[in-house]
């Protein structure tokens, strides 16, 4: 398939190299970030020190299993700031689940997000229990977990045994210090790596996420 | 012969069941309403209208969702029953299939219909889980801490800016309210009376000191201006003292309705302070009572598990009575025994509620205890203290 526009790119912005997307919503700025015109087309600049997912593209993600017309499943959402990008990225075509349990970042999360971008559903529920998001349909491409629990491992992998399609990619946030403050960083991510593995999935790769955010790592495995 | 009721975003399919579908019923109007209003068991026209034309098709069995639909047809004379938890996951994974395949919505329509309806349904619930008591009375209790926060920070500054005038009276008068009163009340030094400072039920010596201390006062002249601006910020914070008043008995109110035996056990200020740190009454009540002792202390927590030294004894419940007001070596044992009370006091606020007495009583009996077993100061291991000490210090 010949792709006409690139929803996700790098452009110089006042010199510097910036990861941008394709605004989804013209005109409509989701958390102040910078909107630029590019050759008649809008996009919104992408903070790496705001969203973690900004941080593994820039500190080299592989694979990038987000990509136009996917289905996918966001645990954590918070107030939206990633999740809003992954919107621009997956298109009108995409759809984005996204979770979110604490009232007070839901509310932002729909008054800012999801008002104004078509392929955002809301789910006001506990990521624990998988077996009452109400508005979900059908298996998803990519689960996208950003929990901050301790044991947020264990509760990405309960969703996505639910609702990851098989071969689906997980992409895991792992923030050392809500695990063990005492630990190394580098032996917790390795040890949640090695849960995944144990449940079956296999782990791609591993990105620490230093500078943008310490003690922080993405994992990207994939379900088979 | 069996049907199956499915009940979704965009409307009633019923389908035979090897979901085949038979036909398709939309919701007038209102689906979110609708939808709940036929799940909690009323009969809507909707379903009154799928009911009689799938028993003219020859069914007479129904499989639904939620035991309420099902009571209510079953009280209606009809066989019902649910759907397993796994046969439900199955249908409702696929209903957007469905719902195309039965005519009720496109496939675009469809992803809509079910947009639309989850942003209404998060609403509802978003309002659901703000309008939760708890949650008002964890405000409450920060903007009581908050207000006081600015008294003292206020007050403070009409210590220093009124010092300039007349510095002696800040020894003098300590309480920061009835220092503001003071400025409200004379203004200048020079307006003081023995009958008015008597008046404001003050003991005879403080009058003297005052007194006397105005007569010598090595204090500046003040305009008329600053004055004035002195004594408008020190009404204002009179208005801040009645607020926090208020406040605290709000607070005080609330917590008894919302967790009356947390309020007991802790005392209602700290009883509400925890249950803001922990985020909710649900919260609390979810916590070990090893977490409850020490929550509010999370720096030296973490620090302590850091640098392998002692771990702290108590975070927001050394505000309570018992604890700060007995001898250190007994301040450990008694905020556990607070914590542990206050766990179970959580727990059954929560889920089973009214006032169990017998809490503060075993509480009282046990703090009795320590008092006595530990009446002394333990004998100190000085080797041992060394070493605890380098190690609190080290790596």
């Amino acid at each position: 398939m010949v792709k006409e526009v690139n929803r996700l790119r790098k452009v110089k912005v006042d010199g510097e190299e910036r990861l941008a997307t394709l605004n989804l919503a013209e005109g409509i700025q989701v958390y102040n970030e910078r909107l630029i015109k590019l050759n008649g087309l809008e996009y919104r600049v992408w903070d790496p020190f705001r969203s973690k997912l900004a941080a593994a593209l820039l500190k080299g993600l592989k694979e990038n299993p987000i990509d136009e017309g996917i289905k996918l499943l966001y645990l954590g959402v918070s107030t939206g700031t990633t999740a809003s990008h992954i919107s621009d990225i997956i298109g009108e075509k995409g759809i984005l689940f996204g979770v979110e349990f604490a009232p007070r970042v839901a509310r932002e999360f729909i008054d800012r997000v999801v008002k104004y971008r078509r392929n955002v559903i809301p789910i006001i529920e506990d990521a624990r229990r998988p077996d009452r998001y109400f508005s979900i349909f059908g298996k998803v491409d990519v689960v996208y977990c950003d929990l901050a629990q301790p044991d947020q491992t264990d509760i990405a992998i309960l969703n996505c045994k639910r609702y990851l399609k098989n071969g689906g990619h997980l992409l895991l946030v792992v923030k050392s210090r809500s695990i063990d403050v005492t630990k190394q960083p580098k032996e917790i991510f390795k040890g949640e790596a090695e849960k995944l593995e144990n449940e079956g999935f296999r782990v791609n790769q591993i990105i620490n996420l230093d500078p943008f955010d310490k003690d922080h790592a993405l994992i990207d495995a994939i379900m088979e | 012969m069996k049907a199956f009721l499915i009940l979704c975003e965009g409307g009633i399919i019923v389908t035979d069941d090897d979901l085949n579908i038979v036909f398709a019923k939309r919701y007038a109007d209102e689906p979110f309403k609708t939808f709940n209003r036929i799940q909690n068991g009323e009969f809507t026209p909707e379903i009154d209208e799928v009911l009689s034309k799938a028993v003219e098709k020859g069914f007479d069995e129904f499989v639904v969702m939620g035991e309420r639909l099902r009571d209510s047809l079953v009280e209606k004379g009809f066989k019902a029953e649910t759907f397993t938890a796994n046969e439900l996951g199955r249908i409702w994974l696929n209903r957007v299939e469905l719902m195309v395949r039965s005519g009720l919505a496109s496939q675009e329509e469809s992803l809509s219909i079910i947009r639309d309806f989850a942003i209404e349904r998060s609403e509802a619930k978003l309002r659901e889980l703000s309008s939760k008591l708890d949650l008002q009375l964890v405000e409450s209790i920060q903007a009581l801490d908050e207000v006081d926060k600015s008294i003292n920070l206020l007050a403070t500054r009409v210590k220093e800016w009124y010092g300039l005038h007349f510095p002696e009276l800040a020894s003098i008068i300590s309480d920061l309210k009835t220092y503001c009163r003071f400025v409200v009340k004379y203004g200048r030094r020079d307006r003081l009376n023995r009958e008015g400072l008597i008046e404001d039920d003050l003991p005879e010596k403080k009058v003297n000191a005052i007194l006397n201390a105005a007569l010598r006062s090595k204090g500046g002249e003040l305009r008329d201006e600053d004055l004035k601006g002195l004594m408008k910020l020190s009404e204002e914070i009179l208005h801040l003292f009645d607020l926090k008043e208020y406040l605290m008995k709000h607070v005080i109110e609330t917590i008894e309705q919302v967790a009356p035996n947390v309020a007991m056990v802790a005392g209602p200020t700290v009883g509400a302070r925890l249950i803001a740190k922990a985020g909710s009454l649900e919260k609390l009540a979810q916590l070990p009572s090893s977490t409850i002792q020490i929550l509010g202390a999370e720096k030296a927590l973490f620090r302590a598990l850091r640098t392998k030294s002692k771990p702290p004894k108590h975070g927001i419940i050394f505000q309570h009575p018992a604890v700060h007001s007995a001898p250190k070596w007994q301040r450990g044992k008694i905020a556990r025994s607070i914590a542990n009370k206050i766990a179970i006091a959580a727990r059954i606020d929560l889920y089973r509620g009214g006032k169990e007495k017998w809490l503060e009583d075993d509480l009282k009996k046990r703090l009795e205890e320590i008092k006595v077993k530990y009446s002394e100061p333990p004998t100190i291991d000085r080797k041992k203290l060394k070493e605890v000490k380098k190690r609190g210090k080290g790596s």
